[in-house]
């Protein structure tokens, strides 16, 4: 009897060595990729911000502890980029969450089209943002564009040049990026909305209850917890936010467009200041970093409160 | 739910619909249309329909720019590394939803680390890393990049192979099939649902990618779609028709796509939104 069980515990083992070494032999080939790939230059670009380098032969590379992060404090344009991206944040997540929760409540309804509709208004996502800055960039063209060939037609003599406008380029950008992402906000309400109990809405219906009665005792509490969600994404958003500011106006005119990863991005890769741009970099990590960690502190307590 | 019921609120309701489906579509619809026009006329008659329908735009962009080049090249790099991140994720998935081993928990999460983190912040010290390996101006940098890129796709398929049950693989194994083929035969199949998902978001992902090219290829003829359009616009600032075909061109494969896998594409596309 006892051989017996031996012999069962025995193949157990086994069994566990082989699995394990079959889940290392399966996890290798990623981990080979994402550790020298991903996670070392996570770790590199904290190292590559104490030093002073422009980045061809590491005979050159001095190390100058926090200098760099004390640059920082005096750079005018830097502050300029983060205030950019912070006005970014400010005006983007109000209009694309009002604006997405807004169409989503439209188009839960499933009236007729409401779906066809649903559709087309996602499509910009799957463009890229080349193509869409290159896009807008005509249609916003001060001399030939859509939007002021429109204005002339209509008897406006001086139409504003838009993305030539540093008081106005901004808000160019954030018009194009709600344009270009509203469509996965709405969604996200959509699945938020489609997961309240149709009888919340009967049983409003049967207490006479109107439109603004069902908006803030039931929609409105409900849907929080997405709302959050997409307010935080969006936000990680435009602190991101690189591509179209490159394509439609690298950041000009006279820095009226720059942003924190713009101003890395040409201090690093432009100028050779690779320190510099790395600790600039460390700030995009820092401020990203946080507000992501709130976003899993979110999802996990509503996933706890879920089930 | 439903509570706009009564006929005024329905005109609203549609008048509002298709106001916003009209700023949506225009530039897109605007975009197609202008590549098919004599060229001169983008700019002169932009809001009429062509007076003649013409390819030459196309053909000029497909030859002159050498948007063709960059198709061929967007397609290498997307199909290459498309492949490589759905066998990494769905190996990765596997093992950590129905493997037991050591230290599970911890490369797991090590793993996931690679998705809180925004790819601008570490583009310096990736730059360094490719620069160092001699693999500026070659697919084999930007494919490395791609392949460690996987922590989104692991993530998602973990969570699709919990839905195959145990008893499923372990009735498997006790039919003598190797861990291997427990895997590729049994698991994969059952968890195809994941890899369209993961496909489709890595397709749009890859294929629309700007920071890692214009960082790793300084090389022209090595171009991608994005960069390709960036040159393009460079030097020929003033061919609007061209120009509109060229980005006709580039965004063609994605809306086709999505107009097939709808469904698909809306769940990738805000899945991979969540992961922040």
């Amino acid at each position: 009897m006892s051989l017996f069980k031996n012999r069962q515990t025995q193949k157990k083992y086994s069994l566990r060595a082989k699995q394990s070494q079959a889940a290392y032999s399966l996890l290798l080939p990623g981990l080979s990729m994402y550790i020298p790939f991903h996670f070392i230059p996570i770790l590199g670009v904290f190292f590559l911000s104490m030093v002073c380098w422009e980045g061809y032969s590491f005979h050159t590379m001095e190390w100058v502890g926090l200098q760099n992060y004390k640059d920082i404090l005096t750079d005018e344009i830097f502050w300029q980029a983060l205030w950019h991206n912070i006005q970014f944040v400010l005006i983007v997540v109000v209009i694309q969450t009002v604006f997405s929760l807004f169409l989503a409540i439209l188009l839960e309804q499933s009236l007729p089209f409401s779906k066809f509709f649903r559709g087309i208004y996602f499509m910009p996502t799957v463009l890229s943002l080349v193509v869409v800055g290159l896009l807008f960039s005509f249609v916003f063209s001060p001399s030939q564009g859509l939007v002021n060939t429109l204005l002339r037609m209509m008897g406006s003599e001086n139409p504003p040049v838009w993305l030539g406008d540093s008081k106005i380029a901004l808000f160019v950008l954030m018009g194009v990026t709600v344009w270009k992402e509203f469509g996965l906000s709405m969604f996200l309400f959509i699945a938020g909305l489609e997961s309240i109990p149709d009888e919340l809405f009967d049983a409003a219906k049967v207490d006479g209850a109107n439109i603004w009665n069902v908006l803030s005792d039931i929609i409105l509490p409900l849907i929080k917890e997405t709302a959050y969600v997409v307010m935080i994404i969006t936000t990680i958003g435009c602190f991101k936010l690189f591509d179209l500011v490159r394509v439609m106006t690298k950041g000009g005119p006279f820095f009226a467009t720059e942003v924190l990863a713009t101003r890395m991005y040409t201090q690093s890769f432009r100028y050779g200041k690779i320190g510099y741009g790395s600790a600039i970099a460390v700030v995009l990590f820092l401020i990203t970093f946080m507000i992501s960690a709130i976003l899993f502190f979110i999802r996990t307590r509503g996933e706890k409160v879920e089930y | 739910m439903k509570f706009l019921k009564q006929i005024p609120s329905l005109a609203v309701f549609y008048l509002i619909c298709i106001l916003v489906l009209f700023i949506v579509a225009y530039p897109v619809i605007w975009m197609l249309i202008s590549s098919v026009k004599p060229s001169w006329e983008v700019t002169t008659q932009p809001f009429n329909l062509p007076s003649t329908w013409t390819f030459k735009n196309y053909l000029e962009a497909w030859n002159v720019a050498d948007i063709g080049r960059a198709f061929l090249n967007s397609f290498l790099v997307v199909s290459v590394s498309l492949i490589g991140i759905l066998a990494i994720s769905s190996m990765g998935g596997y093992a950590f939803a129905k493997l037991e081993f050591p230290g599970k928990n911890f490369l797991f999460y090590f793993w996931l680390l690679g998705m809180m983190i925004p790819p601008h912040v570490s583009i310096i010290p990736n730059f360094v890393i490719m620069d160092k390996l001699g693999l500026i101006n070659n697919y084999l940098s930007l494919i490395f990049i791609y392949f460690s890129s996987t922590s989104f796709g692991v993530f998602v398929m973990r969570s699709f192979f919990y839905t195959v049950p145990t008893e499923i693989l372990e009735a498997a194994r006790i039919d003598g099939c190797s861990e291997f083929s427990v895997f590729w035969k049994i698991a994969i199949p059952m968890a195809r649902g994941g890899l369209t998902v993961i496909a489709i978001f890595y397709f749009v992902f890859l294929w629309n990618d700007f920071i890692y090219p214009l960082t790793f290829l300084r090389n022209e003829t090595l171009n991608t779609i994005p960069l390709a359009l960036m040159t393009f616009r460079d030097y020929w600032s003033a061919d609007w028709g061209p120009l509109m075909a060229a980005l006709s061109m580039a965004s063609l494969p994605p809306i086709i796509f999505y107009f097939f896998f709808q469904k698909q594409f809306i769940r990738g596309l805000t899945a991979g939104a969540l992961k922040g």
